[in-house]
């Protein structure tokens, strides 16, 4: 059997107060593969991320990372993992180049196999001409590079990304898929949370949906849009005065979409246009996660035939 | 065997990135805990120079009497930095990055304390070179400043582990700034300023019962050279109690903190 990169089995967390963050979570995933978790704020991705990466004990369940048991084998755990938290960790009286020789010396990496492989990160990430200046001074970008360059020192196996573009510009954004999707190529494991459904349409191999601590969903993101999204009928309707512009609904087949269109012609409206579209993974995370969509249809559309 | 040696080289890795942050901010690390003990020494020993003439005042001049005191204020005046600087790896994170390095908890801590004691102990004795310049005795030998410097580191690290503290239960430095007050009722309640026989009967329990009366008077004693093994070993005692009493709750709060909650 192919040993998984993480693999959790009913994994559940009750904090203090008895708040339940986390029940009977149980997913897989595989090296060379990006696994996106997506979750409104609460939903206990972060929970998930700090069991994963041992700095927070499960409850209830187990947790495998890289072949190690979370609880039983934390130190192995770490060694095999490489994480950035939400908000890029760093010391700012440092300048880039002293924090990461601080890091690759507490990996207790050889000194001329350190000053390697930070050379060889900060390539990647395009750190080097900001490497002697002050942390303090880095734009956010810059901040979640070097960030991403620490956890990379000691060549983990698997990778911990928890919401890393979160307030990142659009160029910031797209480099760091760009370094994502280089690192799932090369064979690593890629655990990313997210809330940006672009992000985890653009990254993810396999996509994981959380809600209110369980998981409601996990597969492919096609397989998500497919299984959960349904199809939409957008229609530009013109002689409607109450009712002038584009009304959307959602139906399950294009032919259920052209009984809607008779029967709008029927009534006597004047299509000027329509769209069948396929399902979002925007769709698809409205609908497990139980909010309203904002594509949801106006309340004249209470006025068209199914 | 190699445990320790990993130990040793991971505290002085946190030992060296403290160093830097200091150098970084000399005047918070290095130039407050000297600046306000020689302010008070140049004041005190001018404002109350004709308590001396009081009878049975036991030192020849004010100053003689004050400038321990002033010393173990460096202590005092120094020890929230590194603490304020763990608070700040909380509030950041970073705290948790290096938990997710094979660094052991004790050097996190082990580093930050090193450096407070050695800063803490240089601004310390320099502000006995200048008490000794304007007209303090320091009538011991290297003997008796290695006790002084021994005492002083002492204080130092148990008054910062009360910083520590602190820090590690409000997470928030500013619950770290309210501390610094704290010094004056220490210092008052003991025989720092004044002498027990002039102190007020319930001053006088009370600063017999301080341990910092018990390291001034020791640091005074070595600095008139009239250190006995006795004073020294209370002194000692005093320091002892002080650091196992606030390092070891900080200790275990920060063990309580790194271990997965």
């Amino acid at each position: 059997m192919t040993e998984q990169a993480i693999e959790t089995v009913s994994l559940g967390k009750v904090y203090a107060g008895e708040v339940r963050a986390l029940e009977e979570v149980s997913f897989r995933t595989g090296y060379g593969e990006v696994f996106a978790y997506l979750g409104r704020n609460g939903s206990g991705k972060t929970t998930t991320i700090r069991i994963l990466t041992t700095l927070t004990a499960a409850t209830t369940g187990t947790a495998r990372v890289a072949g190690h048991d979370v609880a039983r084998d934390p130190a192995a755990v770490r060694r095999a993992i490489g994480v950035t938290m939400q908000h890029a960790a760093l010391d700012e009286t440092m300048t880039g180049r002293e924090l990461l020789g601080f890091l690759a010396a507490l990996w207790e990496l050889p000194r001329g196999a350190a000053a390697a492989r930070i050379g060889e990160v900060v390539d990647r990430l395009g750190l080097g001409g900001v490497l002697d200046r002050r942390i303090a001074t880095y734009s956010g970008g810059t901040r979640r590079r070097l960030d991403l360059a620490g956890a990379l020192l000691h060549r983990p196996a698997v990778l911990f990304l928890d919401e890393p573009s979160t307030g990142l510009d659009p160029q910031s954004r797209r480099a760091l898929w760009e370094q994502v999707r280089e690192l799932r190529n090369q064979g690593s494991a890629i655990f990313l949370t997210t809330q940006y459904l672009e992000e985890a349409a653009q990254l993810a191999d396999r996509i994981a949906v959380l809600h209110g601590g369980r998981l409601a969903a996990e597969d492919t993101p096609d397989g998500l849009r497919r299984g959960r999204g349904g199809l939409r009928l957008r229609v530009r309707v013109d002689r409607r005065p109450d009712n002038q512009g584009w009304i959307t609904r959602p139906v399950i087949s294009a032919g259920q979409a052209h009984q809607v269109l008779d029967g709008l012609v029927a009534s006597g409206a004047a299509i000027a246009e329509f769209h069948l579209d396929e399902p979002t993974l925007e769709d698809a995370y409205l609908a497990l996660t139980g909010t309203q969509s904002s594509t949801a249809p106006p309340a004249a559309m209470a006025a068209v035939p199914a | 065997m190699h445990e320790l040696v990993s130990l040793a080289r991971q505290t002085r890795l946190v030992f060296g990135r403290s160093l830097r942050a200091g150098l970084r901010e000399p005047a918070l690390a290095f130039v407050f805990p000297l600046a306000f003990p020689l302010l008070i020494i140049g004041l005190f020993s001018q404002i109350y120079r004709r308590v001396a003439d009081l009878p049975g005042f036991p030192a020849g001049s004010y100053l003689a009497w004050m400038a321990p005191a002033v010393v173990l204020m460096a202590a005092m005046f120094g020890a929230g930095h590194s603490a304020m600087g763990l608070v700040r790896d909380l509030q950041t994170g970073f705290l948790d990055r290096l938990r997710l390095l094979p660094v052991r908890p004790a050097a996190l801590l082990l580093g930050r304390l090193g450096f407070d004691m050695a800063r803490v102990t240089t601004a310390g004795l320099g502000v006995l070179a200048v008490a000794v310049a304007l007209g303090a005795p320091l009538r011991a030998g290297p003997l008796g400043v290695l006790a002084i410097a021994v005492l002083l580191a002492g204080w130092s690290l148990g008054y910062a582990g009360l910083y520590y503290v602190v820090g590690l239960k409000a997470r928030s430095p500013e619950a770290l700034t309210a501390l610094v007050p704290l010094f004056l009722p220490i210092s008052l309640l003991s025989t720092a300023y004044v002498p027990a026989e002039l102190l007020p009967g319930w001053v006088r329990t009370a600063a017999a019962v301080n341990p910092y009366s018990h390291v001034v008077d020791a640091v005074r004693a070595a600095m008139t050279g009239t250190l006995h093994a006795g004073q020294l070993a209370t002194a000692v005692i005093a320091v002892t109690a002080a650091v196992a009493l606030t390092q070891l709750a900080a200790a275990r709060r920060f063990a309580g903190l790194v271990h997965r909650d």
